[in-house]
C-alpha cells in the first residue's frame, strides 16, 4: 500500500505570507498606506512665513533643498510622535489568513480509522504532486517512463516505496533471479549421522566434515578436520561441477572419489543441495567395496534426511 | 608417438573393456590433447583444470593430491588419471563397479601412461 503525502490543509506552494504575522511593537510596515513611498515632492521653491515647519523622513526623502531668492529663517522642529490612542481596537487592522490549527497525529488517526485507504493516487494527488503551480499535469497517452519524478512519487509514494508489492514485484520480476532457498538443518540429526558413519569405518576414518553449500562453512565434523577444510573442498566441489557442462559431460552424480597420498581417499559426497561433505578414509583400513557398498550411502541417506526445505 | 599413443589407447580399451565409451590423452604440462574417442576437444583441458583444482584444495586440507581421482556423472562416471607426463580421462558406464575402477582400472591405466611416456 502506498501512502500519499495529505495536501489539503496545505495546498502546493502554500507558504506563510510574512506581512500577515504580527510584527514587533516599533517594527515599521512597509507596505502599510502611512509608510508607503510617496512621489518625490518637489522643491519648495518659496516659503511666506518663517512659522511653517516642515518635516521629511530621514532615511527616505532626501533633505529639501530651499532655493529662495531672499534669505529666509527655516526653522525643522523635531519630531513629535502622536499620541497612540487607548484600547486595541484603534490599533490598525491587517489582514489575517485564517490557518485552521490541523494536528498531524490526529489527521492521520482519523485517516488511518477510515476503511478506504487508496492503493493507487488518485488524480487529484497527481495533479497536487506536480512541480509546476499552475501549469497542469498531463498524463502521458501511452504507458512507458514516468514523465516527471512527481509522478513517481504519486505513484508510488515516498519514504515507503521499498516496502510496497509494485516495487518489490518490479525488482524481482525479470524472471532470471533463482529463487532463495529456505532450508531447516536439524543438527542433532546431522550429528548422529556423523556418529553413525564414524561407528560403521572404525579407525579408517581420518575425519569428516559437512558443509552448508551455499556459504561453505562447516556444520559438524569428526576426526582431525582442520578449519579450511570444509571451505577448501567446497569450493573444488563448486569449480567440478561448473565445469561438466563446458567439457561435454553429463550432470554430477554423488560422489567425486579423490586419491590423495598414502592411500588415503577423499570422497566428496553432493547428497543434497543445501549438504556437502567429505569423508577421508584410510584405504589400508577401511575396504573400498564395503566404504562404497555401504557406509556412504547410509551416510548419504542420513545427511539427506536431516535437511528439509520450507 | 603417434602409434605409441594409439597402442596405449588399445591398450586401456582391452583393459576396461565395454564399459569404455570415451577416452581422452593429453599432455600434463600443457593439457594439450594427443589421442582420444568419443570426447570433445574441451573435455582433456576442463578435467586438466579441474585435476589443478582439486590439487591446490588438498594442500588447503593438508594433504597432498595422488594421480587420480573418479567423478561420478550421469549414467557413469569419468576417471581421470594424471602422471607426469600424460594424462587420461576414461568415461565408463553405469556398470563399471567403482570398487573395480579403484582397484583395477586406475592402476592399469597408470602403467599405460607410464609406459608411453618411457
Amino acid at each position: 500500500m502506498a501512502l500519499f503525502r495529505d495536501r489539503r490543509v496545505f495546498p502546493r506552494w502554500s507558504f506563510i505570507d510574512s506581512r500577515s504575522l504580527p510584527r514587533p511593537r516599533h517594527a515599521k510596515d512597509e507596505n502599510s498606506p502611512e509608510t508607503a513611498p510617496s512621489p518625490p515632492e518637489t522643491p519648495t521653491e518659496s516659503i511666506s512665513g518663517p512659522d511653517v515647519d516642515v518635516w521629511h523622513e530621514p532615511q527616505r526623502v532626501p533633505a529639501p533643498v530651499v532655493q529662495s531668492v531672499a534669505p529666509v529663517v527655516l526653522t525643522v522642529a523635531p519630531p513629535v510622535p502622536a499620541a497612540e490612542p487607548e484600547g486595541p481596537a484603534a490599533r490598525p487592522q491587517r489582514a489575517m489568513l485564517e490557518v485552521a490549527p490541523v494536528s498531524w497525529i490526529e489527521e492521520r488517526r482519523l485517516w488511518f480509522a477510515e476503511d478506504y485507504w487508496p492503493t493507487e493516487a488518485s488524480e487529484e494527488a497527481v495533479q497536487l504532486a506536480g512541480t509546476h503551480p499552475d501549469r497542469p499535469y498531463t498524463p502521458p497517452l501511452h504507458p512507458g517512463l514516468p514523465v516527471s519524478p512527481a509522478e513517481v512519487r504519486a505513484r508510488q509514494g515516498r519514504g515507503f516505496s521499498s516496502l510496497t508489492r509494485r516495487h518489490r514485484r518490479r525488482r524481482h520480476g525479470h524472471g532470471h533471479e533463482q529463487e532463495q532457498r529456505r532450508t531447516d538443518i536439524d543438527l542433532p540429526a546431522l550429528e548422529a549421522a556423523l556418529d553413525a558413519a564414524s561407528a560403521a569405518m572404525g579407525e579408517g576414518l581420518i575425519d569428516l566434515v559437512v558443509w552448508h553449500t551455499s556459504t561453505g562453512l562447516a556444520l559438524a565434523t569428526r576426526g582431525n578436520a582442520a578449519p579450511e577444510l570444509a571451505s577448501a573442498w567446497h569450493a573444488a566441489t563448486r569449480e567440478v561441477r561448473a565445469m561438466l557442462p563446458h567439457a561435454d559431460l553429463p550432470d554430477a552424480g554423488t560422489y567425486h572419489l579423490v586419491g590423495l597420498e598414502d592411500r588415503r581417499l577423499a570422497v566428496l559426497l553432493h547428497v543434497h543441495p543445501d549438504l556437502g561433505a567429505c569423508v577421508t578414509v584410510d584405504l589400508d583400513v577401511v575396504a573400498v567395496d564395503s566404504l562404497l557398498a555401504s557406509s556412504l550411502p547410509q551416510l548419504s541417506s542420513d545427511l539427506a534426511a536431516t535437511s528439509r526445505g520450507y | 608417438m603417434i602409434e605409441e599413443l594409439d597402442g596405449t589407447i588399445d591398450d586401456i580399451r582391452r583393459q576396461v573393456g565395454a564399459s569404455l565409451v570415451a577416452l581422452d590423452l593429453w599432455e600434463s604440462g600443457s593439457a594439450l590433447s594427443l589421442a582420444g574417442f568419443g570426447t570433445t576437444p574441451a573435455t582433456g583441458p576442463m578435467l586438466h583444470r579441474v585435476t589443478e583444482d582439486l590439487r591446490h584444495a588438498a594442500t588447503l586440507a593438508g594433504s597432498r593430491l595422488d594421480d587420480y581421482h573418479v567423478l561420478t556423472v550421469g549414467g557413469g562416471a569419468v576417471v581421470v588419471v594424471s602422471r607426469p607426463h600424460l594424462s587420461a580421462a576414461l568415461l565408463v558406464t553405469d556398470d563399471a563397479e567403482l570398487a573395480w575402477v579403484l582397484n583395477d582400472v586406475v592402476p592399469a591405466v597408470r602403467a599405460a601412461l607410464d609406459a608411453a611416456s618411457v
